[in-house]
């Protein structure tokens, strides 16, 4: 919690020296604006408790309910985007959104920190974009003769990566080690990422001339894999009509807090998932592994995330306790950009290839 | 399966589990086989020379080297070879395995000499150097053949068929030695080669399954027809008293031909004769006191019914006999005799496999039945001169000893009886007129009631009941001419037919048998005792004068004017006919009223039995829903319950499938159609096949979940088109779906339900089990049901699941049920 609140009084000065600083990377740091919205949880305090009752994921509910809410209101028509968003901001995933420009993945970015009341960067990726630009440099201070860190647009709640395959592999690897250690090394000094710390990168799936490919290993680290889409007809002319007359961003308000929402994280983070649900996942992901279309199957990792974003979808439903369905509902969006089918690397060939995996485990052993 | 995947260590296992299966079966194909054989003695050759070639086989296969150079086949084919030179002609062989030409010679020879051995004898056969060859070789060459299919081509299922070429030995050859164990035998035989691939990795449950679902199956082949009433429709053999050809004895199945109700035309023909003599098949002389059979004739292969048949015995070369010719035409009839008028001397439009009997003049095809032909006969029409026989000195008894046998079982009443009718008659051909006489004199009735038998004890009863058929009369009165001295056999074929057009057509009910004399100068003579049926006037030469003269005058009558045959005697004669026939007609019309009440007594008893037996899985599936469903609180049982109530609508639920989907399924909603509909709800329809259908909605392209974007839909229509309107308004979300079954499978696949969407207002009680099944499952807190809900629940379940089942899978889930025999996934 004090990490976001200390994110406060060097958020502006990025702002200020984005331009001089990072030549090429356009730095964007939205205002956190008002106070943390939304009900008193002092009751819900206990999720250090493991065993959590019904009224904690109704008030997860709630708080979902209104952030997706909000966030549909300034994007038409992705509520699927929206919820895989917040299920991987309640359970602490990062997201990759593959899509065709001009879609809305930076809006989705932003509303999510708007929405959540906490910081948003975005940073454009170039084949010459340094690491340094990203997680931020030491500089020396003529006046107290001391080198200072100067932090990169790395840190802040909610970091859009914008096509974050045009960086360089350097540079990629520096944003994945923040992605996936929650904190930056600069000159042998850690510094700790804020929390919450969810990373939307945005990747171009047609335009892939002169980019460095995400490598698997690299792409293992997101949560989910979304794409966007183009709006259905109707809720493109809704959209043409609302985003000229007025900036869709300008209507979301913040209706929660960050404090609220890594509440929320520790609440679904103790969702129960019983020993059956387990095997469960592990048979989905020994099935990647042996089945003869895939050439590289699910890593363990996988299987955390799934877990986790299962968990998190349990709490969405309302439930203590998560199930195969939030396995089922979940497990191409989680797993699909982790397999390497042999026929190619197609992204919906390997939602397909997991739907037949899923379609082919049993659920249970009792069953 | 993929042997080249396999190192050489782990394949030996299984190639010495295949050597071992392929020779045990065909040791029990070897067993299967002895039907045939009367003794043992060709068996160790034959598993010898299975061992020599699966040994080699294994070997070859086994050794790495030896396996790379694929010549398993090859070296089985050469040992082969030698250990048929060695089994079969052994003296030939040099240093005592190198053959010599003259090794070979001698197998061919002794092959010959088998085949002609196939010939000289009737199953079962004693064993022959010559059948120890054939059965060598062949078993020699299918163990290679079945080896190579089982451990190379990995096609045990193929080598049924060779396995099935064996069995076609004795099915053809010797159907009656058939018993059950060579049955089994060779079923196991097929079972084991069906199994040996599964050996090596056989978990002993599932081997025990198959095992005891194949020894069930054994077990209900054999027991079933034990248990099943014997059916009468093999007739006995001429065979079983060794003849070169398995021939069936007419004269049995003679009830069942006369009661045939088929009219179908088995034959025509046109004769030069006005009135022709009956169509003989064959002549019956051999009676054991039980039942009537030809003589076993050896026929010879070189009597050839083409190049002419002998002059019939006894009859002199000028007179007693009209050259006559009749033209036949078969249609759909179908055996080995020829029928053709007695005594048949030419034939014309035979092939040369139509040979004869020399004594009786019967013509059998050899290996060829009569089905289709179209030929015409010479014959010899048999017309008599009664001064001739009255004349015909009694015969040679030592040349008809057959024909004249009496057995000593015969009850005395028999003879006495002939005595008295006889005691009259000054000579053979009086005692045989009278006998005919005694028969036809209106104290005998013809009908079709009586005992099927034959033996001597049904030929007294006969006397004494004056009841029966052509097989009573003719087969009483050529006993009781024997007795008196007179050669006498039966003749068995069809009576002459109903005239149509120029010829005469004959159906099975004109079979018929009559009683043929002997008489010296004469040859053999027809004799007419049975009153009605198909059988006509008595032959004018048997009412002739003479024996009539001494008679009643009725008698006198009718032999008044012996050559015109159709007087007095033809007018009294046809109106009898014509009631025997109507008094048949109405005792056949009777019978099958008699008959049918104990038929349908009988087949109300089987329907009764197959009805329980049907039931038996209906009561089983019973027992186990009450075993299942008696504790409320192990609701895994439960659920298995409903599983299987599912599998028995023929509805099987999906072991992929979530407790969710599946209670979506169970309530109804079809899981075809959703998977279907769910992604036409979607904005980008992509080419996802429709059978992976968790992955219809699932793709990593994110579609809008449905419920969103119909909601928004509708929020435009009514006006208020604030965007999100569909998460916003969870009312609206709550009534739509209501209305549409299929946004719960939507919702249950969407990967972030909106609160809305999966707010649950069915109380069924089918959601409330899977609530509590999936609390049990996944959740922390355990939560029992009571008796009253889980009965509520199957209750619920099968109520839906026959609502959507078709009316056949609903009868047989009642009775047949499904998850009794495919236990639910």
């Amino acid at each position: 919690m004090d990490k976001s609140s200390t994110a406060a009084p060097w958020r502006r000065n990025t702002g200020d020296c984005a331009a001089g600083i990072l030549n090429n990377t356009r730095v964007d740091a939205v205002d956190r604006i008002g106070d943390n919205g939304g009900m008193s949880i002092s009751q819900e305090g206990t999720q250090t408790n493991s065993v959590i009752g019904a009224e904690h994921i109704e008030w997860v509910q709630q708080l979902t309910s209104r952030a997706r809410t909000a966030m549909n209101a300034v994007l038409e028509g992705k509520d699927e985007a929206v919820g895989l968003s917040l299920i991987a901001l309640l359970s602490g995933g990062h997201v990759l959104l593959e899509d065709v420009p001009g879609v809305g993945k930076t809006l989705l970015a932003r509303a999510m920190g708007k929405v959540v009341d906490g910081t948003v960067r975005r940073i454009q990726f170039t084949p010459d974009l340094l690491p340094t630009d990203v997680v931020g440099v030491n500089l020396f201070n003529q006046e107290t003769r001391h080198f200072e860190f100067r932090q990169g647009p790395v840190f802040a709640n909610i970091v859009i990566a914008d096509e974050i395959n045009r960086a360089s592999p350097k540079t990629q690897s520096a944003m994945l080690e923040c992605m996936a250690e929650g904190q930056a090394t600069i000159d042998g000094e850690t510094y700790a990422m804020p929390t919450p710390f969810i990373v939307v990168a945005t990747q171009n799936p047609v335009d892939m001339e002169g980019t460095y490919a995400l490598p698997e290993a690299q792409r293992d680290r997101f949560m989910t894999r979304i794409s966007l889409g183009y709006p259905k007809t109707a809720d493109e002319i809704d959209l043409l009509d609302n985003q000229i007359e007025h900036d869709p961003l300008s209507s979301a308000t913040p209706v929660t807090s960050l404090e609220q929402i890594n509440q929320a994280r520790g609440i679904v983070r103790h969702v129960s998932a019983s020993r059956q649900l387990r095997e469960y996942i592990v048979a989905i992901l020994d099935a990647s592994r042996n089945d003869q279309a895939i050439l590289l199957g699910c890593s363990p990792r996988g299987g955390v995330h799934l877990l986790r974003a299962a968990k998190a979808r349990a709490a969405l439903s309302g439930r203590t306790y998560a199930t195969p369905d939030d396995i089922q509902a979940l497990a191409p969006y989680i797993l699909a950009h982790r397999i390497i089918p042999r026929d190619g690397d197609d992204s919906e060939l390997a939602a397909d290839l997991i739907g037949r995996i899923l379609s082919r485990v049993p659920v249970s052993s009792n069953q | 399966m993929s042997p080249d995947a396999q190192t050489g260590a782990v394949n030996q296992a299984p190639v010495w589990l295949e050597a071992c299966a392929v020779f045990v079966a065909m040791i029990l194909a070897a067993v299967g086989l002895s039907a045939v054989f009367s003794d043992f003695a060709w068996l160790p050759s034959v598993v010898i020379s299975i061992l020599v070639i699966v040994i080699v086989g294994a070997v070859f296969r086994s050794i790495p080297t030896l396996r790379a150079s694929g010549a398993a086949v090859i070296a089985q084919c050469i040992v082969g070879l030698v250990s048929i030179l060695v089994l079969c002609a052994p003296e030939t062989l040099m240093l005592g395995f190198i053959p010599s030409g003259s090794s070979f010679t001698a197998v061919i020879d002794l092959l010959s000499a088998g085949v002609s051995d196939l010939y000289t004898t009737t199953p079962p056969a004693p064993n022959t150097p010559g059948f120890t060859t054939v059965l060598t070789i062949a078993f020699t060459l299918i163990t290679i053949l079945i080896d190579g299919l089982v451990s190379d081509l990995k096609a045990p299922k193929v080598s049924g068929v060779l396995l099935l070429v064996l069995w076609m030995i004795p099915v053809f050859f010797a159907p009656t030695e058939v018993r059950w164990w060579h049955v089994t035998a060779i079923l196991a035989a097929f079972l084991l080669l069906m199994l040996s691939p599964y050996f090596p990795s056989t978990r002993w449950r599932g081997g025990l399954t198959a095992l005891t679902a194949g020894a069930v199956a054994v077990a209900i082949g054999i027991g079933v027809p034990v248990l099943l009433p014997q059916v009468q429709t093999l007739p006995n053999r001429a065979a079983s008293d060794k003849g070169d050809l398995t021939v069936t004895n007419p004269f049995l199945d003679l009830r069942a031909d006369l009661g045939n109700r088929d009219d179908s035309v088995l034959f025509n023909y046109t004769s030069t004769e006005s009135k022709p003599p009956p169509i003989r098949l064959t002549s019956i002389n051999s009676f054991d006191g039980q039942s009537w059979s030809p003589t076993p004739f050896a026929l010879d292969q070189f009597a050839i019914a083409d190049e002419g048949l002998p002059w019939p015995a006894g009859l002199s070369r000028d007179k007693n006999f009209t050259e006559e010719r009749i033209d036949v035409t078969v249609n759909d009839y179908d055996q080995q005799y020829l029928p053709t008028p007695y005594a048949p001397q030419q034939p014309t439009g035979l092939d040369r496999r139509w040979i004869y009997d020399e004594k009786s003049l019967t013509i059998v095809g050899n290996g060829e039945k009569f089905g289709g032909q179209k030929y015409s006969m010479d014959y010899l029409s048999s017309d008599p001169d009664v001064t001739d026989m009255q004349k015909a000195s009694p015969v040679n008894t030592r040349d008809f000893e057959t024909e004249l046998e009496v057995p000593d079982s015969m009850p005395k009443s028999v003879s006495k009886t002939a005595e008295d009718i006889t005691a009259d008659a000054k000579n053979q051909w009086e005692a045989a007129v009278l006998l005919q006489a005694y028969f036809r004199s209106g104290d005998f009735e013809y009908s079709l009631d009586a005992p099927e038998k034959a033996s001597g004890d049904a030929i007294s009863d006969f006397l004494v009941d004056k009841k029966g058929y052509c097989v009573q009369f003719s087969s009483a009165m050529t006993i009781m001419a024997r007795t008196m001295g007179i050669p006498a056999r039966i003749g068995v074929g069809f009576s002459s037919g109903t005239e149509k057009g120029d010829g005469f057509d004959v159906t099975m009910k004109d079979s018929h048998a009559w009683p043929e004399l002997y008489f010296e100068g004469v040859g053999w003579v027809r004799f007419e005792p049975t009153p009605g049926g198909p059988a006509g006037d008595p032959p004018k030469w048997t009412v002739a004068s003479g024996a009539s003269q001494d008679n009643s005058d009725e008698n006198s009558d009718e032999s008044a004017s012996p050559t015109e045959e159709p007087t007095d005697g033809a007018k009294e004669a046809e109106p009898t006919d014509s009631e025997s026939t109507s008094s048949e007609e109405t005792t056949a019309a009777a019978e099958p009223a008699g008959q049918n009440l104990g038929t349908y007594a009988w087949a109300g008893l089987i329907v009764l039995v197959i009805l329980l037996l049907a039931a038996i899985p209906a009561i089983l599936r019973l027992v186990l829903r009450r075993r299942r469903t008696n504790d409320p609180d192990d609701l895994e049982r439960v659920w298995t319950e409903v599983r299987a109530l599912a599998t028995d609508y023929g509805q099987s639920l999906d072991p992929s499938r979530t407790l969710r989907h599946n209670e979506l399924v169970l309530a109804g909603s079809a899981a075809g159609a959703t998977a279907e509909s769910a992604p036409a709800g979607t904005a980008r329809v992509d080419s996802a096949p429709a059978d992976s259908a968790p992955a219809d909605t699932g793709h990593a392209d994110s579609t809008p979940a449905d419920t969103s974007t119909t909601g928004n839909a509708e929020a435009s229509t009514d006006g208020t088109a604030t965007p999100g309107s569909a998460a916003s308004d969870p009312g609206r979300g709550h009534t739509q779906r209501a209305t549409e079954p299929d946004d719960k499978f939507s919702a249950l696949r969407s990967p972030a339900p909106s609160a809305s969407a999966i707010r649950r207002d069915d109380d069924t009680a089918l959601s409330a089990f899977v609530d509590a099944l999936e609390a049990q499952r996944y959740g922390t807190k355990q939560q029992g049901l009571t008796e009253a809900e889980v009965d509520a629940v199957v209750d619920e379940v099968t109520a839906d699941l026959s609502e959507t089942a078709t009316p056949g899978s609903r009868i047989t889930a009642k009775i047949w049920p499904a998850s009794i025999f495919n236990p639910p996934r």
